[in-house]
């Protein structure tokens, strides 16, 4: 277990890995985790992350281990990567200034040609990253692609801190921030590689006698006396001289000897051009895409629509939404509605009663004329009222039998069975007939049986006609 | 943001009080729910989020059972001289000893209503007014809460809806809601909050805020889903297995031999992918397998009831399996014979116009390839690819619908799906034909732009 924490978006980048992790290989097992988690944190996000932080941890500590080392890896490249761009900055600098031939006033500088050399790289790649930066085509940028190539492409085991390098482009991929870090990568190395440039340059101005020169076959002299006035105009917002009129005319004819004042405003020159062309808005970008890059990093939020994430959610919102039990059942029920007692067999008339049979069913049941004399029948039972005066009056029949018809499409309920067994010690023999066929006949049955009723007390449609045929039969 | 607002669920047993809540909470988990009374004897909670605010706590009660003998009870606690109001009454039963005994149920309930804001009576409108179900609600309207009667079952063959107004009327219940438990109206449950909206003004506002954020997890939910079925079509349509071509007769039968099983080994990890993708819709959904296999879908343990590449599975859906050559008893499985599943789509042909011989090349490099070194390809047929559509679209209506014995009926025939029987495929999908890397079933796939943006395609094709 590595006990250090992680940064949200070391966690965010966990969550990422593992969310792919389980879309290929399958969910794995946080039963025990999940109750814990889903009363921790703020949000889904944070409880996502904490799952996989905890999943991770348990099963695959060496995904920890892989993103620290990706991070060390990365800052080393860092490193190595602006130590080289400073360097060659600064070496092409030196190389540039030493490339004139040297003639007896100083080393020759080709003014255009040494501002076209420093200049039209970083000039050109700026404008590339410009135009790719308002296109919204592509969502990876090359090197992201190169790195997914290589990774299907090279052979061999897939090691799990590539699987992590993936997820982190992908994670990254959101929001355009992968191209806005790999922007930030590019303008610090131009930078760097501009400032040593302009260090060589300084080194090489403070240390060398330079004469600067232009030349042409064809061009007329008054277009390098524009071109540099041109260029010229933004260095004086910045107080930097531009050489004057006479003295580009002057260079332009190497056969006169150049002063130091046209020098020092020619090397001026130079230098603010670097400055303002090179650095300036490579500065600019960097501070822009830089800017947006930490923003954007620390807006970074998992995409909680990915299925992998949604399905996370899902299963956390169930767990949170339970209240759990309030008020806990009761361990025994009450035994109220068992059934009890029975009234004494006596000599009267077989009696038929319905207990809260629907209104589409017949009432009387149909039967024979001479049949329907046999039976005393009690009408339909449903109110309090209608209940106490039905008791009342089988307290004074003494039917020896009673068939009580009660409608099955009715769920059985405590209150019915009481008053059923209410009924029932008014009688020799009572009996419940299930009129009709429905699912809930088996759900009557079961209840009655357990209210202490016995199997043959209970008629379904076809007993009942033969009991109402037979106790009519019984009776002639 | 003010307290939760406490919703007290009541009403006769067996009339579906827990299946209300877990339609409400989409928790197929919740409680206990069985086809015969007093299934629920707790008093069991569950809360509403929207976001991570806790809007409506639902408490599902057990079902009052004995509500005449209860009224003989409140009269006899009632003196000659005195004039209580209702809760006065309740709030005397409730300290009584029937209350610990007999009525232990019914208190449950009257206690749980008492002590929250309102109380959804649920109503199964399948059965006549009774006199005991009338006892009840006046009971129910004795504890002084707002009450909204829900009439289940809306769906059943025989209703007394009408007869079930009028008694609520005559109790003052004026306001009554349609909502079948299990077959809920896609928008029953926005209805819902918004009919307690109205009867609960200082709740108003933060059912707004519950409605809005459902609608919005449906949506994502919906989405969400029909990227898992883009991502199982693509996966499926790009998935291809090379298998040697014979040079002379004495290989033939090895090749036959090599050609079945690599054909069997496919069915078989398509299967998988299938269930992989069910068993990630019900996750989403927050459907267990056993739900949905008492739902009436033809789902066993995650599985359709049907093979995948069974001529019946087909049969039901109205897809024809494709005259494409078949492999021996394999259906299902194509075989191509000269370029090795080579389909050139008009975009395709129009990309490798525009990219030059370099894509074409890219694009069918490796199906040229295989085909000179003297291999043919395997793919999964067409049909199996609609097969495979209309399965998990069907699946997600279910699911959406919170399917349940109904739902059997909906989307086999929905005209929806009739561009998956008969159309050509979606052009997504044939791109992926001709770009094994984006299938998961050949090789562990990354982030591949365009495999991304070629699900992304078909899930807009798709809702």
């Amino acid at each position: 277990m590595t006990p250090t924490r992680l940064t949200p978006f070391e966690q965010r980048w966990l969550a990422e890995t593992l969310r792919r992790h389980e879309a290929a290989q399958g969910m794995l097992d946080d039963s025990a985790l999940l109750p814990a988690l889903a009363n921790t944190g703020t949000d889904d996000e944070s409880r996502i992350m904490q799952r996989a932080q905890s999943l991770a941890r348990q099963h695959f500590p060496q995904w920890l281990d892989g993103m620290r080392q990706w991070q060390t890896q990365a800052w080393w490249v860092l490193a190595f990567l602006s130590v080289v761009a400073a360097l060659s900055g600064f070496f092409s600098a030196l190389g540039l200034m030493n490339a004139g031939a040297i003639t007896p006033d100083g080393r020759a500088l080709n003014v255009p040609w040494m501002l076209l050399a420093l200049l039209a790289a970083p000039s050109f790649s700026l404008v590339v990253w410009l135009v790719s930066a308002m296109s919204r085509g592509s969502q990876q940028t090359p090197l992201g692609q190169l790195a997914l190539w290589l990774q299907r492409h090279v052979p061999g085991k897939k090691s799990h801190s590539l699987l992590l390098g993936q997820d982190l482009l992908g994670l990254l991929a959101q929001k355009r921030l992968l191209g806005l870090g790999m922007g930030s990568l590019s303008h610090g190395l131009w930078l760097l590689a501009l400032a040593g440039a302009l260090l060589g340059c300084l080194l090489m101005l403070a240390t060398q006698r330079h004469v600067f020169v232009w030349e042409t076959t064809i061009l007329q002299a008054d277009v390098f006396v524009d071109l540099v006035h041109f260029l010229g105009r933004p260095l004086a917002l910045f107080n930097l001289p531009t050489p004057s009129r006479e003295m580009i005319l002057a260079s332009g004819n190497s056969h006169v000897q150049q002063d130091d004042a046209a020098r020092q405003a020619w090397a001026a020159w130079l230098l603010g051009c670097v400055l303002v062309y090179g650095v300036l808005p490579r500065l600019l970008a960097l501070a822009t895409s830089f800017a947006f890059w930490v923003h954007g990093l620390a807006n970074l939020r998992l995409d909680l629509k990915r299925p992998g994430f949604a399905m996370q959610r899902a299963r956390l919102q169930q767990i949170r939404q339970n209240l759990g039990i309030i008020d806990p059942a009761p361990t025994s029920l009450s035994l109220t509605h068992k059934r009890d007692g029975q009234h004494d067999a006596s000599s009267g008339q077989a009696a038929l009663a319905a207990f809260e049979l629907g209104g589409d069913l017949p009432w009387p049941p149909d039967m024979s004329p001479e049949a329907a004399l046999t039976f005393r029948v009690y009408p339909r039972i449903d109110s309090r009222e209608e209940r106490q005066r039905l008791l009342d009056q089988l307290a004074h029949a003494h039917a020896p039998s009673l068939l009580i018809a009660v409608d099955p499409r009715l769920s059985p309920d405590r209150g019915s069975l009481h008053f059923l067994n209410q009924l029932a010690m008014y009688s020799a023999i009572p009996m419940i007939w299930l009129v009709g066929k429905h699912e809930r006949v088996r759900l009557w049955r079961e209840t009655l049986l357990q209210a202490g009723w016995p199997g043959d007390a209970l008629l379904d449609d076809a007993a009942a006609n033969v009991w109402l045929g037979g106790a009519a039969w019984a009776r002639r | 943001m003010g307290a939760p607002l406490k919703l007290a669920v009541v009403g006769h047993t067996n009339t579906g009080k827990t299946s209300l809540l877990r339609t409400l909470t989409r928790d197929t988990a919740f409680g206990d729910v069985a086809a015969r009374p007093s299934a629920t004897r707790h008093v069991q909670g569950a809360r509403l989020l929207a976001d991570n605010e806790s809007i409506i706590e639902l408490y599902d009660t057990p079902g009052l059972e004995d509500a005449m003998s209860l009224w003989d009870t409140l009269e006899q606690q009632s003196f000659p001289n005195e004039r209580l109001d209702g809760p006065a009454r309740i709030t005397r039963f409730l300290a009584s000893p029937a209350a610990q005994l007999r009525f232990e149920q019914e208190a449950k309930a009257l206690r749980q209503l008492l002590a929250s804001d309102a109380g959804l009576v649920v109503i199964d409108v399948r059965d006549p007014v009774l006199a005991k179900y009338r006892d009840e609600l006046g009971i129910l309207v004795l504890c002084g809460k707002p009450l909204l009667p829900v009439f289940n079952f809306v769906h059943g063959a025989e209703m007394h809806a009408e007869a079930w107004r009028e008694a609520l009327a005559r109790l003052g219940l004026h306001s009554v809601i349609l909502f079948d438990a299990i077959v809920p109206a896609i928008d029953g449950e926005q209805r819902l909050f918004a009919k307690l909206a109205l009867m609960l003004e200082r709740h108003a506002a933060a059912l707004e805020r519950l409605m809005a954020a459902r609608r919005r997890e449906a949506d994502e939910r919906r989405q969400s889903a029909l990227e898992l079925i883009a991502s199982l079509l693509i996966d499926a349509a790009a998935y291809r297995i090379l298998v040697p071509r014979p040079n002379d007769d004495k290989a033939a039968e090895a090749a036959e031999h090599s050609l079945q099983s690599a054909s069997e080994l496919m069915r078989e990890r398509l299967r998988q992918r299938e269930a992989a993708c069910v068993r990630d819709l019900l996750t989403l959904y927050r459907f267990r397998e056993h739900d949905v296999q008492a739902s009436g879908l033809p789902l066993a343990a995650g599985r359709w009831e049907h093979d995948l590449f069974s001529r019946d599975a087909l049969g039901i859906v109205g897809i024809k399996l494709g005259k494409g050559m078949t492999v021996g008893a394999a259906t299902g499985i194509g075989l191509d014979l000269i370029l090795g599943g080579l389909t050139l789509g008009a975009a395709t042909l129009a990309g490798a116009a525009v990219g030059g011989l370099w894509q074409l090349g890219h694009v069918y490099g490796d199906h040229i390839l295989g085909a000179l070194r003297g291999y043919r390809t395997l793919t999964a047929e067409d049909a199996i690819l609609r097969l495979l559509a209309l399965r998990q679209l069907w699946l997600l209506d279910a699911l959406q619908r919170r399917g349940h014995a109904a739902t059997q009926a909906v989307a086999l025939d929905s005209p929806e799906g009739q561009g998956w029987r008969k159309d050509g495929l979606p052009a997504p999908l044939l791109k992926a034909r001709s770009h094994g890397e984006w299938s998961s079933l050949n090789q562990d796939i990354g982030d591949d732009e365009a495999r991304t943006q070629a699900v992304h395609d078909l899930r807009e094709f798709l809702s």
